[in-house]
């Protein structure tokens, strides 16, 4: 029952073992994916390393992550889904599903296509188990996990960090590079003065919390962007981008047509150079606490900016009332792992079909974060006539008519008068 | 020219017209063309600490050589009032517009159909257009305050509309009757511009076009970011029950600290907007907004709020604070709908208490700290990536367990599907 280095085997890992399970484990190449894959390798489990190329930021080559793992006697399977992440940033841009503080969901989003796309492959090579590294507080392990119940309801999933057995072992960093040393796994480590605090990242951005960002006495400006630059650091000069919209999704970028992956990509220079989408909040986690973040979202963030002044033109009032319900919804089904429930889809949907007229060529004027409107052209579905709106006389909308309009209209606002509906004191003094 | 029916009428009632002025063009011949046509007229103008108003009693000589008197009423604690519940209330319109016309026509209704009922009117006239929304928000109020009371609207006249086309028309009937008009330089501005102290609204003219940027705007509030410092300033507010009691230390009225956060917000750039919105009346219509403060003030609360706030009154905040917004926004803020709302928006704000400091640099606010929050719900134990005494990570097992459960449902029974709803709209 004890393994060889005379720590309690964990009663899951001794599970695992004894089924002859193929443990599929998501890794990133960093400290706790070493641990981990040592850890049940040395329980006796069968192992298997997988890793998603998302095109993170932080990521120099992805493949270099099958070097890391490769001392600790592990393959490592790299699975490209970077047009998926890109697909998933186009649809997330249309249903502008930010969350609280306008977070762009880049991890989030991150996950799903995570979950989905490396399971399949852990499937194809007959592994019968998921292991993730996420902790036991946090987001992931919801995410995770339920995208793995509702893909494949009969993969079992492993936590390593919610094992009583290994949270003993390994309570913190030190003890993970004292195991590694151990069995002669070296590990690079990252300056922990340079940088005080964690990062998740794909193509799509990047999520900063914990360690020093935990304090609310932190300002967010202890954060060193990846993706761009702080607009304090960007050029005193604008720069003019043009984004050409076909149905609520960007397909050229200063008049060249582009995949949805190269347009995000580009964004995301164009954008962070000037500084654009940088954000913070205190959010609302899944499982009910609050947590700190600091986030960048460069391409999202001026793809966003660029959509919704389509959007702006095209949809109706009731149309934006219905979108912006679909978006919240969206949004909150994203960030709790849901979204691939039935109502996230429909949802989706639904904005898909709000998007269909939604047709247009924006340009922006980027300085130091901002991004301001320049012009909208060629938008052969808006609902925006001059005349109708003109302050100077015209065809459009006779003023006239507005008379007739107003005498309706103050019939139902008398009937409230009437009948003592009306209090016009201030709420704030009646409440004192 | 012919006359208006209605204002023959008016004059054959022998009631008094009260006209909402501003001291423009468009007042001095509103209130010449009614006594022309035999109406008794008295003037009335709104003091909502407008920013493009060097002194608000300059509009009573700039009225009075058209032979009428103007009561000037000061309504600045009401318009820092409503600015304080709207900044409560999140209550922004398409684009992040914090609503600085909307607010302002509440407090003039409010205000001025009070001055007239005094005097003895018994007819509101108000300058605004037949395509906008001020006409409803004006006639509205008037109809919910005293159902009783007339409105004018001058520019739905069709005689008036026939003799005064434009503004060259206008400046010709002041010339025949020897009454001057100093013109806003034509160069200088190619847009028209409605001001308070919660901010402006600019629209029209130059403004109309998609293809005109929104630079083209001067800021009369503050600057563009350009023009900002080139260094942070930091600010302090405190808040308590939602309210703004205290910036940099110091205890304000709310109108100070309006005041203050305009100037603060202003000179960094803060608070410059633009959007294509929906009016009331279903048309789209294109604006450039300025409010530094309100926006200055927004950001901040948001932080206390955001600590504050757990998810499910976080989401029942947004409802409310869109409720709140249309109805401002459509003129109807006394609706009982509106009150309900805002009630419970003080309910939610009553433990928003918390010390914010940020860091203003061209035009953005960054959070720097959040202190003195007794009632905030973030515990750092409980997030922490470190181990602590927080929420047992352990726990977390069962909660995943019971969550599986459901979810193994929905793919038990075929309801999931995992390809891309775009792919599958495409191909259907």
């Amino acid at each position: 029952f004890f393994s060889s280095e005379n720590m309690p085997e964990s009663a899951l890992l001794k599970d695992f073992a004894d089924n002859n399970d193929l443990v599929g484990i998501c890794v990133s190449g960093g400290l706790d994916s070493k641990t981990v894959a040592l850890r049940l390798r040395k329980a006796g489990v069968r192992v298997l390393c997988f890793t998603a190329d998302l095109a993170q930021p932080d990521e120099e080559n992805i493949n270099d992550v099958k070097d890391k793992m490769a001392p600790c006697g592990v393959e490592t399977v790299v699975v490209d889904l970077k047009n998926e992440m890109a697909e998933a940033a186009f649809e997330c841009v249309a249903c502008q599903a930010t969350y609280d503080g306008g977070y762009w969901q880049s991890t989030g989003l991150g996950r799903y296509v995570t979950a989905r796309g490396l399971l399949t492959e852990m499937k194809k090579r007959g592994c019968t188990v998921l292991s993730h590294g996420a902790t036991g507080r946090g987001n992931d392990q919801v995410r995770f996990e339920r995208y793995v119940n509702v893909i494949d309801p009969t993969f079992k999933v492993y936590a390593p960090w919610r094992d009583q057995d290994l949270l003993q072992e390994f309570p913190g960093r030190t003890e993970m590079l004292e195991y590694l040393k151990k069995h002669d796994i070296g590990h690079q480590i990252v300056s922990q003065a340079a940088k005080r605090y964690s990062t998740d990242a794909n193509v799509c951005g990047l999520s900063n919390e914990a360690e020093d960002l935990e304090s609310m006495e932190t300002p967010m400006t202890i954060v060193n962007p990846i993706m761009g630059v702080w607009p304090k650091d960007a050029p005193d000069t604008m720069e003019e981008v043009t984004m050409r919209f076909e149905k609520g999704r960007c397909v050229a970028l200063n008049g060249e047509a582009m995949t949805p992956l190269t347009v995000l990509m580009e964004c995301n220079k164009i954008a962070g150079r000037n500084g654009v989408g940088i954000s913070q909040a205190l959010e609302n986690r899944i499982l009910g606490t609050k947590s700190r973040g600091v986030y960048e979202a460069p391409g999202m963030t001026l793809l966003g900016k660029g959509l919704d002044c389509v959007y702006q033109a095209v949809l109706d009032r009731r149309s934006t009332n219905l979108f912006k319900y679909l978006s919240q919804h969206i949004s909150d089904q994203i960030y709790d792992g849901r979204y691939f429930d039935p109502s996230t889809r429909a949802a989706i949907g639904a904005v898909w079909q709000l998007a269909e007229p939604a047709n247009g060529t924006v340009k922006l004027g980027l300085y130091k974060g901002h991004m301001l409107f320049l012009s909208l052209t060629d938008c052969p579905h808006s609902i925006y006539y001059e005349d109708d709106a003109s302050m100077e006389a015209s065809k459009g909308l006779n003023p006239v008519s507005s008379q007739g309009f107003l005498e309706v209209s103050s019939v139902e606002a008398k009937a409230m008068a009437k009948s003592g509906l009306i209090d016009i004191e201030s709420v704030w003094k009646r409440k004192a | 020219m012919p006359a208006s029916d209605i204002l023959k009428q008016f004059a054959a009632d022998g009631v008094t017209v009260g006209i909402c002025v501003s001291g423009g063009l468009d007042s001095k011949t509103v209130a010449l063309r009614l006594q022309q046509d035999g109406c008794k007229v008295r003037c009335y103008t709104a003091d909502l600490g407008q920013p493009d108003e060097e002194n608000i009693d300059d509009v009573i000589t700039k009225m009075a050589p058209c032979g009428v008197e103007t009561v000037v009423v000061d309504l600045k604690d009401e318009m820092a009032e409503l600015a304080f519940e709207c900044i409560a209330c999140l209550a922004q319109y398409d684009g992040g517009y914090w609503q600085s016309t909307g607010l302002g026509r509440i407090v003039t209704a409010r205000g001025l159909l009070a001055a007239m009922k005094k005097d003895g009117c018994s007819v509101l006239s108000h300058g605004a257009t037949g395509r906008g929304n001020d006409q409803v928000r004006f006639e509205r109020y008037v109809n919910v305050l005293d159902p009783t009371f007339r409105v004018y609207a001058p520019w739905r006249d069709q005689a008036l509309l026939d003799e005064f086309p434009g503004r060259t028309q206008m400046l010709e009937f002041l010339h025949k009757h020897n009454i001057t008009h100093q013109i806003v330089s034509q160069a200088a501005k190619r847009y028209s511009t409605d001001a308070n102290i919660c901010g402006l609204s600019n629209e029209a003219e130059d403004l109309e076009s998609l293809e005109t940027p929104m630079s083209i705007v001067n800021p009369v509030m503050g600057v563009w970011p350009q023009q900002a410092p080139d260094a942070v300033e930091e600010v302090e507010f405190r808040f308590e029950k939602g309210r703004c009691v205290a910036i940099n230390g110091k205890t304000m009225t709310p109108l100070e600290v309006l005041d203050t956060a305009n100037k603060i917000g202003g000179r960094n750039g803060v608070g410059i907007s633009h959007a294509l919105e929906n009016r009331i009346l279903g048309t789209k219509s294109r604006g450039v907004y300025e409010a530094p403060g309100m926006a200055l003030l927004g950001h901040a609360i948001e932080y206390v709020y955001q600590a504050v706030l757990d998810r499910r009154a976080t989401g029942l905040f947004k409802y409310l604070s869109k409720h709140i917004s249309d109805q401002i926004y459509d003129g109807r803020y006394f609706d009982p709908s509106t009150r309900a709302a805002i009630g419970a928006v003080w309910d939610l704000a009553a433990p928003c208490i918390g010390t914010v400091k940020v860091g203003l640099y061209k035009g953005h606010v960054h959070f720097v700290s959040l202190t003195d929050v007794p009632h905030s719900i973030y515990f750092e134990e409980d997030a922490s990536m470190e181990a602590s005494s927080g929420l047992n990570p352990v726990s977390s097992q069962g909660f995943l367990e019971v969550s599986s459960v459901e979810a193994k449902a929905m793919a038990k029974s075929g309801l999931i599907d995992a390809t891309p709803v775009w792919k599958k709209r495409r191909t259907a």
